[in-house]
């Protein structure tokens, strides 16, 4: 943590943050989400309230270009090379939003009809499955963080010790190609919300509550190296080990330890998105490929949400497998 | 053809590349019969294993939104023998495909035509009495002999724009190249952008382990059947990682995807 760097450390503040209830999955590891209002789009821009930014320039150490996964912009995690120009799209770590300008979407009121969500993000053990089943690609970049760290598959087996802990390294193809063969779909960036953060007249901004609390999620820090272990864990945890970061409806990690793939593409205006009216907003609302860029939600273990807790909302590159990149599938309920 | 260090210079200067885009199909490269190392020891592209091709040709050039957009003009979307069984079960749900502007994306004519699926793709070649590549044959094409990352060698190309728009993702503004001037160092037999650019659909079904169950081979074709077939090259939305000689990419035939072109290849006349 950068020294002079005020954390907000809600927990324990007068009124304590009481943790959602644990909620059983069905045979499908699945968790039902009830229908709802929520507003989507950009919620809310800047720091969390007592949270003091660091000097203009950004925190030290951000400014050295790493050997890390460059796919990583724009997580805090910039390894750039010299000469290069600087990126458009703003990181968190400076302390401006992370969401693009052309994406700060007013809110709006959208209805969310009932459906299911996988409980957990889908984990190495369930991926593993996949891969056998299918012949699949394995979860591999060809560059020297994926390999050095650990991160590759060498074959349809989690690498030693992670069966429990998140896929990463999947791209939003793969992903979707999961799901299906699950006989599931990725979730829309509005089911996901509701799921995550349950509907709007609860107001939270995060799955707990309003405040902020340093080990109810595994999730990064401000500075390079961006990994952080006061939560307990550096990279990826086992699914499940956050229960006081619970969501509403049971959804364990849906903050932190792995960014989740919807079904949405990133959009500029709220004329792309496809909508049908209903009451006094809009439901279905989905924003389905091709596009250049796929909404991501819910952080990760390399992502400081002190910074911004819109921030969970995020763009992916479609086709890159990224060491932060994960998943959890939705479906009709039964 | 530009290349590393003469793109600036010559832009101005190159009358080719400033005359109206020309919906002329790409000149064919011959490629000779011969063997190449196919795969890398990269486990999700592994194993190495020697393959042997007949002689064939091959377009020099990713096809142009100008060259489809000619292939529709002349009714492609609606000539049944264009197409396969499954293909035409596709045209009946997508009787234009995605669309001219979906294809064009605000691009000149000459930039590669994307958002075209594997049957489209198909059928264009059959049109232009071809066929979609091999991924053997793509491979040999773009990288010879093989033993090698990208065609011209395992340098990273730092300075091709295919490179730096995936790697520091910042993408607005950039996209993709003509598919005649391409500003990669050149592989051994001349084509453009086999790396970067945009993907190329394969006539081959992916499988994990095909290398590894067809071992050393003639002429190989890829597994039976399947649920997805084989991308090549990357894209200029990708890190160079994916853009190199071996990396096979899994996707439904019906994928339509803003990075996604192809090619053709041609029996030896």
């Amino acid at each position: 943590m950068q020294p002079g760097v005020q954390m907000p450390t809600n927990e324990g503040d007068a009124q304590p943050v009481p943790t959602n209830a644990a909620v059983a999955p069905d045979a499908d590891g699945m968790v039902p989400v009830a229908a709802g209002w929520i507003k989507l789009g950009a919620r809310r821009v800047g720091p969390v309230p007592g949270f003091v930014l660091p000097p203009a320039g950004g925190a030290p150490g951000n400014a050295a270009a790493g050997a890390d996964d460059p796919s990583a912009q724009g997580e805090g995690g910039a390894a750039r090379a010299a000469g290069a120009p600087p990126p458009r799209l703003e990181e968190g770590q400076s302390g401006r939003p992370i969401v693009p300008a052309e994406d700060r979407l007013s809110p709006r009121r959208v209805w969310v009809s009932a459906f299911r969500i996988d409980r957990t993000e889908v984990t190495r053990a369930a991926y593993a499955k996949f891969l056998v089943a299918t012949g699949y690609r394995l979860p591999e970049v060809d560059e020297n963080w994926a390999r050095d760290d650990g991160w590759n598959w060498t074959s349809p087996t989690p690498p030693d010790g992670t069966a429990d802990h998140p896929v990463v390294l999947v791209s939003w193809y793969d992903a979707t190609e999961y799901c299906r063969w699950r006989g599931a779909r990725l979730p829309t960036e509005a089911e996901w919300q509701l799921a995550a953060l349950g509907p709007v007249e609860d107001g939270r901004i995060f799955p707990w509550g309003n405040a902020w609390g340093d080990r109810r999620i595994n999730h990064g820090q401000l500075a390079a190296p961006n990994f952080d272990d006061s939560d307990g864990y550096l990279k990826t945890s086992p699914v499940g080990s956050f229960p006081a970061g619970r969501s509403p409806f049971g959804l364990e990690d849906a903050f932190g330890n792995a960014w989740e793939f919807t079904s949405d593409r990133r959009v500029s205006s709220w004329d792309q998105v496809q909508h049908k009216p209903y009451q006094d907003g809009w439901t279905d609302v989905h924003a389905p490929m091709p596009g250049l860029y796929v909404a991501v939600r819910g952080g990760s273990y390399y992502f400081d949400f002190r910074i911004n807790p819109a921030g969970e909302r995020h763009a992916f590159l479609p086709e890159l497998r990224r060491k932060t990149s994960g998943l959890r599938c939705a479906a009709a309920l039964p | 053809m530009l290349r590393v260090g003469l793109g600036p210079a010559l832009a101005g200067l190159s009358l080719v590349a400033m005359a109206a885009p020309s919906d002329a199909p790409s000149p064919k490269v011959a490629v000779p019969a011969g063997s190449f190392q196919q795969g890398s020891a990269t486990e999700a592209d592994a194993p190495l294993r020697t393959v042997t091709l007949s002689a064939f040709q091959i377009d020099r050039d990713e096809v142009s939104i100008a060259a489809f957009e000619a292939f529709v003009a002349a009714g492609g979307y609606s000539r049944p023998e264009l197409w396969t069984e499954p293909g035409r079960a596709w045209l009946a749900e997508h009787p234009q495909g995605a669309g001219a502007n979906m294809r064009t994306q605000g691009r000149p004519g000459d930039h590669p035509v994307v958002a075209v699926g594997w049957f489209e793709a198909d059928a264009y070649c059959r049109w232009r009495q071809g066929s979609l590549p091999t991924e053997a044959q793509w491979e040999h094409a773009a990288c010879g002999e093989g033993g090698r990352r990208y065609p011209w060698g395992d340098q990273d190309a730092v300075d091709a724009a295919w490179f730096d728009a995936g790697k520091f993702g910042h993408l607005d503004g950039v996209s993709t190249q003509p598919v005649a001037e391409d500003t990669a160092p050149a592989g051994p037999l001349g084509l453009n952008h086999t790396v970067g650019n945009v993907w190329e659909w394969t006539a081959d079904w992916y499988n994990r382990d095909s290398y590894r169950q067809e071992g050393d081979a003639l002429d190989p074709v890829g597994p039976a059947n399947g649920l997805w077939r084989v991308l090549r090259g990357g894209s200029y939305m990708n890190l160079p990682s994916y853009a190199t000689c071996a990396h096979r990419e899994p996707a439904r035939p019906d994928r339509v995807a803003l990075t996604v072109g192809f090619r053709c290849a041609y029996p030896q006349p």
